[in-house]
């Protein structure tokens, strides 16, 4: 019995040639495997580039439907508004900041549309006020958005600030975006914001 | 064994056993801790899931309250106050729960280590008998394994047919039904509404106006306005791409093409403000020719004028590629026609009569007129066109027989009978490459060859025509005439302008203008409106004396004949589109 | 007055706005009362850039690390540590990505679509490890994977999973793999990203659902060795096949063995194969001829399968962002008021966007098509994948001391510790006695 376990490898049943055999097996796959690994890999190579590519909104397709500020793995979420000043007509009754109908062109908070307070409005001259997004207080509801692009010059927009990104393989508000508003962009050219001298 | 054995030595055994109780019980707290921090995370979570600080029904009850008593301070007072801590409360909620979770983490972490801990200082006794039993089983283990393979695997396999046969593949909308749909939904008229002939007369749905034939009642334009003041300009908007085409109006909704070598767009422009509402993009059309054609600088790509049922909007591009959209700007059909065989660029309007959209198509060789099924872009008919090449749009006279399409393009006027198409008459007598439009006035159609005659025809009963009367003086090569019944008005693209008498062509005035003209005359009730090249507007009175009753300016180049309707004149210049209205409503 | 002003013009523009993009209804002001300079709008840089590099020869660093611990100085202490490091380096500094789990889909849609861009990291993370593995077995797994290794740390009672479900169980990664490359190369989503649960952990953020789904295989992790690794994990799918082929293995002193069964239940993964007992083997008669059947019925089965999949190349075609918001429009072309939520979203969509509306019902064919063309090669793959495991379970080998299965393995180095030939323990002559009976 124990003799015939202790030579089992030698035994008639599995030949005295088996694990060499087997091992030659084992190294032509091997092989063969190391060659299609080189092969896709060389494939692939001429696909690469140094920087990847990241996500970013195309403000031209986003319809403002919220999601940015609840879908990010962030929280809050890496998408805040952001204002191309040049294309702000500067209005007194600001649609973007301002409840529609508001009770007083004041900063009151009955008036004001953002639910965190981030849109800091200050008086430039005569009758013109400026408008700026306190990014920290941001979460990217779009709510001002909304009420800029459909009153107002549509100089307020969403993009995904890439200091706080993650970057995520798959953007889990790409996969939620109503408007397939959300694209790969090149890293080194990371933003698709309105306006020309928002160009690089 | 190998893992470190209780010592025997007592005083070390002690020192063992105290550690052993250490990374017990803070195995114990950690777990106790961790569990605790998980609860607390999980409760946060919910307070936040069931009310959204951001989102509070009492502030937006509150702020309900003040619409109602815009006065009351105290109510202000109240929401300030609310506002400022909910808003407080949702950055507790963001740093409790950041908190929180390097709380678990830590808690996590030390859990783990004192467990080791333990393991290591106490490891449980080897079992070398535990799988004595299954290493015996191991000739029928194969068998139980195949077994649940081979069922997983069926249930997999079952799974997936269950999928396929349950589960629908999308129903995805097709590109005319995704169109209508859109717009049924959005509350506008089905596709299928009949055409309303009052709403034709009304609008300008076509190059020169609802018949072609440049008429419009007065409707109040203003004569005179200044551009760069404002003054009775009531508004002016850019447009993105070049194009010579006129723009069209139907209803609040103005449209203009533009488009460049490589891109086609069509513009719907809000009537009242300007406002660009969409933007039909040309591309993407199945069978477009690759390359961009050969056209005149003067030409450009997109010289064709759009037209309109008041359904759809259908444009055509020097390239052949022919475009339908709703009035939303929603791409319903499209078409490549194929690379006119045309040397200065293909420039005839389309036009619609009823429910065929029809296309002139003169080429050098070829040469078609085709009948679209507007709603589908499907060929209804299409007839060979045996003339020259030509950049005219036909008018449909309503003759005693029937409507018919009226073309001109050297060597002769066609007639085709609607809506079958066949020829009805047809008059030789033209000759060049005409560009000059046929007009039809009621009685007469007028139409010129460049280099030989204007020939006045008179349509008989029974699909017959006479030439009633012709010319070869001051003859137009770009513009069309005008005709208001009586009078006849011929502008030269070197600014002679003539006024000749419809019924026999006894000429009444000719005078020269200090311009030149691209844009064809156009009546706007008792005025006659010529706008050169230039950008500067003529406003002559309609009577057989020459009267100018005044000039304006643009201050840009104007190609495109203007459009007339609800009381607003629409010019397009090179880079702006103009609507020249008393102001009426505040300005933007 | 001002302020009526305003209200009726924005009266007025609420009822001419179609809701497209906004253009300049209001002229951008001219300053001539202050000095007021314009602001731009920051343009904080993309986080990337040098990490990556630094992040490949960190990989390359641990993997050859990892393989010097596991095959020459065989200690588990410090496999352990090298864990701990990769938790803490490429799990929660890193945040789980870059990894080459995730990287199968890039590198597939890479391989599937020229003009996709694949960062030459991703292709080094995704190659590095398979490489490693042809030559030294799963030493990724052990130590350098941080989902492995955060699997790896919280084993505390392992139960052993009996062979046939371990079996059977295994066959879900290769199914998941197919599913996941299928999506990946349509374009239609990168699942092994969305839904893994330790990333989430990882970056401590993240939607509940994926937290607690982290949470619960973290806790399952405690009494079944692995989860992830064993029965879901892609990448380890790949990395089973390859694995066998490997120039090194971990060996458990294969010429001290005696039969002690000590590495056996070490091993919280079930990765120890025992050796074939003592006494008459069954007949190999009825094994050939199940292997026959098998290998007949392989390519029906296949075929069979790449029919169902072409059969289900429409509801797979629904993970598709087009093709959901076509098949939106489509249903609020019947009726508005049955859309959800999601689905009343994407058909407000449609109907602002104008351009790219035109374009949807084009794209979303245009997806269908890509479905029609893939999905009878996942069909086939599900069928292939099952028959092969038939025909490899209907295979016959002897063996004649306790091994490491070459697939199952994870190189973890516990069974090192507990084996008494490691330590020098047994010296030949006491082992042979103590095979005697």
């Amino acid at each position: 019995m124990a003799d015939a376990h202790q030579h089992a490898p030698e035994s008639p049943a599995s030949g005295g040639a088996g694990p060499s055999r087997r091992d030659f097996l084992r190294q032509s796959l091997r092989g063969a495997a190391f060659l299609a690994l080189g092969g896709a890999a060389g494939f692939l190579a001429s696909r690469t580039a140094r920087a990847g590519n990241i996500w970013q909104i195309d403000p031209y397709l986003c319809v403002q439907c919220g999601k940015c500020a609840t879908h990010c793995v962030l929280n809050p979420s890496a998408v805040k508004c952001v204002h191309a000043y040049e294309m702000c007509g500067y209005c007194e009754l600001c649609t973007a900041f301002f409840e529609p109908d508001p009770n007083g062109l004041n900063t009151g908070a009955e008036n004001q549309l953002c639910p965190t307070g981030a849109i800091v409005r200050t008086f430039v001259e005569d009758p013109y006020f400026e408008y700026r997004i306190t990014e920290d207080l941001c979460i990217g509801c779009a709510k001002c958005v909304k009420g800029c692009t459909a009153f107002g010059n549509g100089s307020m927009h969403l993009q995904v600030r890439h200091d706080r990104c993650l970057n995520c393989n798959e953007c889990s508000i790409a996969v939620a975006c109503p408007a397939g508003a959300f694209k790969r962009v090149p890293a080194n050219r990371p933003y698709l914001m309105k306006g020309k001298r928002s160009e690089p | 064994m190998m893992r470190p054995v209780p010592p025997s030595d007592p005083q070390a055994l002690r020192r063992h056993q105290a550690r052993y109780l250490l990374a017990s019980r803070s195995a114990l707290v950690a777990g106790v801790f961790t569990l605790l921090v998980a609860a607390l995370l999980a409760l946060n979570f919910a307070q936040r899931q069931s009310t959204d600080p951001l989102e509070h029904p009492e502030l937006a009850a509150l702020k309900v309250r003040l619409a109602a008593e815009p006065r009351s301070s105290a109510l202000k007072t109240q929401i300030r106050q609310l506002d400022q801590e909910l808003r407080a409360e949702y950055f507790r909620y963001q740093s409790r729960a950041h908190a929180g979770a390097w709380l678990l983490l830590g808690g996590a972490v030390v859990f783990l280590v004192s467990i080791f801990g333990m393991t290591t200082l106490h490891p449980s006794a080897p079992q070398p008998l535990r799988g004595l039993e299954r290493d015996a089983r191991q000739w029928s283990e194969p068998r139980r394994a195949r077994w649940a393979v081979g069922l997983l695997g069926a249930a997999v396999i079952g799974g997936l047919a269950l999928i396929a046969v349950l589960v629908s593949a999308p129903a995805l909308p097709d590109s005319s039904d995704a169109a209508a749909g859109a717009v049924a939904a959005s509350g506008q008229a089905s596709p299928e509404a009949p055409i309303d002939e009052t709403a034709i007369a009304r609008n300008w749905p076509r190059f020169r106006g609802p018949d072609g034939s440049g008429r419009a009642a007065d409707g109040g334009i203003p004569a005179t306005w200044d551009v760069s003041s404002g003054e009775n300009v009531l508004w002016k908007s850019p447009i993105p791409l070049p194009g010579v085409g006129s723009p069209i109006v139907w209803e609040n909704l103005v449209v203009v093409t533009g488009a460049e070598k490589d891109q086609r767009a069509v513009y719907g422009l809000d009537a009242a403000t300007g406002k660009l509402l969409w933007t039909g993009r040309g591309e993407r059309i199945a069978e477009s020719p690759a390359e961009a054609p050969e056209v005149m600088e003067d030409t450009g790509f997109a010289a064709p004028t759009p037209a309109t049922d008041g359904q759809r909007v259908y444009a055509i591009f020097a390239n052949g590629d022919l475009i339908a959209f709703t009035l939303k700007g929603q791409r319903v059909w499209a078409r490549a026609l194929g690379m006119p065989a045309n040397g200065y660029g293909h420039a005839a309007s389309l036009l619609v009569w009823k429910d065929l959209l029809l296309v002139p198509w003169d080429q050098s060789e070829n040469g078609r007129l085709f009948a679209l099924d507007a709603a589908t872009g499907k060929t209804v008919w299409e007839e060979p066109r045996e003339v020259h090449c030509s950049w005219t749009t036909p008018v449909v006279a309503k003759l005693a027989g029937g409507d018919a399409l009226i073309t001109a393009a050297a060597p002769k006027v066609i007639a085709y009978g609607l809506p079958k198409g066949e020829e009805t008459w047809s008059v030789e007598g033209l000759e060049g490459e005409l560009g000059s439009s046929p007009v039809w006035d009621g009685q007469h159609v007028f139409a010129v060859g460049t280099d030989s005659n204007l020939l006045a025809i008179e349509p008989g009963a029974h699909g017959s025509a006479r030439v009633a009367w012709k010319t070869d003086k001051d003859l137009p090569d770009i513009t069309s005439p005008l005709s208001d019944g009586e009078r006849l008005w011929l502008l030269t693209t070197q600014g002679r302008v003539t006024c000749l008498a419809a019924k026999d062509g006894t000429e009444f005035y000719g005078q020269e203008l200090d311009a030149s003209f691209f844009a064809s005359p156009t009546l706007v009730g008792e005025r006659v409106l010529l706008i050169s090249a230039s950008g500067k507007a003529f406003w002559l009175a309609s009577g057989a004396e020459y009267r100018l009753l005044g000039t304006a300016e643009f201050g840009e180049k104007v190609h495109a004949s203007p459009a007339l309707a609800g009381g607003r004149l629409f010019v397009r210049g090179e880079r702006h589109l103009f609507c020249i209205a008393p102001r009426g409503g505040p300005k933007p | 007055m001002r302020r009526t002003r305003g209200l009726l013009l924005l009266a007025a523009l609420a009822a001419a706005c179609t809701g497209a993009f906004g253009e300049e209804r209001f002229p951008p002001p001219e300053f001539t009362a202050t000095q007021y300079a314009l602001p731009a709008p920051t343009r904080p840089e993309a986080r990337d850039g040098m990490r990556a590099g630094v992040d490949v020869a960190v990989l390359f660093g641990a993997l050859c690390l990892s393989a010097w611990l596991v095959l020459r100085k065989r200690s588990r202490r410090g496999v352990y540590a090298l864990m701990v490091f990769s938790i803490a380096y490429f799990g929660f500094y890193r945040e789980g990505c870059v990894c080459p789990i995730g990287g199968i889909q890039n590198v597939s849609q890479a391989a599937w679509a020229a003009d996709f861009v694949l960062p030459l990291s991703a292709l080094a993370f995704f190659f590095l490890p398979l490489v490693f593995t042809l030559i030294f077995g799963r030493v990724y797994c052990a130590s350098v994977c941080p989902h492995g290794a955060l699997q790896d740390a919280v084993v505390l009672k392992p139960v052993q999973v009996p062979a046939w479900l371990d079996h059977a169980l295994g066959l879900l990664a290769y199914l998941y793999l197919g599913l996941a490359v299928l999506w990946a190369v349509t374009g239609a989503a990168y699942v092994i990203c969305e839904y893994d649960p330790f990333v989430p952990l990882f970056r401590m953020t993240g939607s509940v659902n994926m937290l607690t789904l982290g949470a619960v295989f973290l806790l399952a992790g405690a009494f079944v060795g692995r989860p992830y690794c064993r029965y879901l994990c892609p990448y380890g799918a790949i990395l089973r096949l390859l694995s066998p082929l490997s120039r090194w293995k971990v060996s458990i002193y294969p010429d001290r063995c005696i039969d002690c069964r000590l590495c056996d239940t070490s091993c919280p993964y079930g990765a120890i194969r025992p050796t074939t007992p003592v006494g008459p083997a069954p007949p190999r008669a009825p094994d050939r001829r199940r292997l026959a059947i098998t290998m007949v019925l392989l390519p029906l089965i296949v075929a069979l399968c790449a029919l169902l999949g072409s059969g289900l190349s429409g509801p797979l075609a629904r993970m598709h962002p087009a093709v959901q918001r076509a098949e939106a429009v489509a249903r609020g072309a019947e009726s508005v008021a049955d859309l959800t939520k999601d689905d009343a979203d994407r058909l407000l969509a449609f109907r602002q966007n104008a351009a790219t509306a035109a374009a949807l019902p084009e794209e979303a064919r245009d997806v269908m098509e890509r479905f029609h063309r893939t999905a009878p090669w996942f069909g086939a793959w599900v069928g292939l994948v099952i028959a092969v495991k038939l025909i490899a379970l209907t295979l016959r080998r002897r063996r004649d001391e306790y091994l490491a299965d070459r697939g199952a393995c994870v190189a973890c180095a516990r069974c090192f510790d507990y084996c008494p030939g490691e330590k020098g323990l047994l010296d030949p002559e006491i082992a042979a006695r103590a095979r005697r009976p």
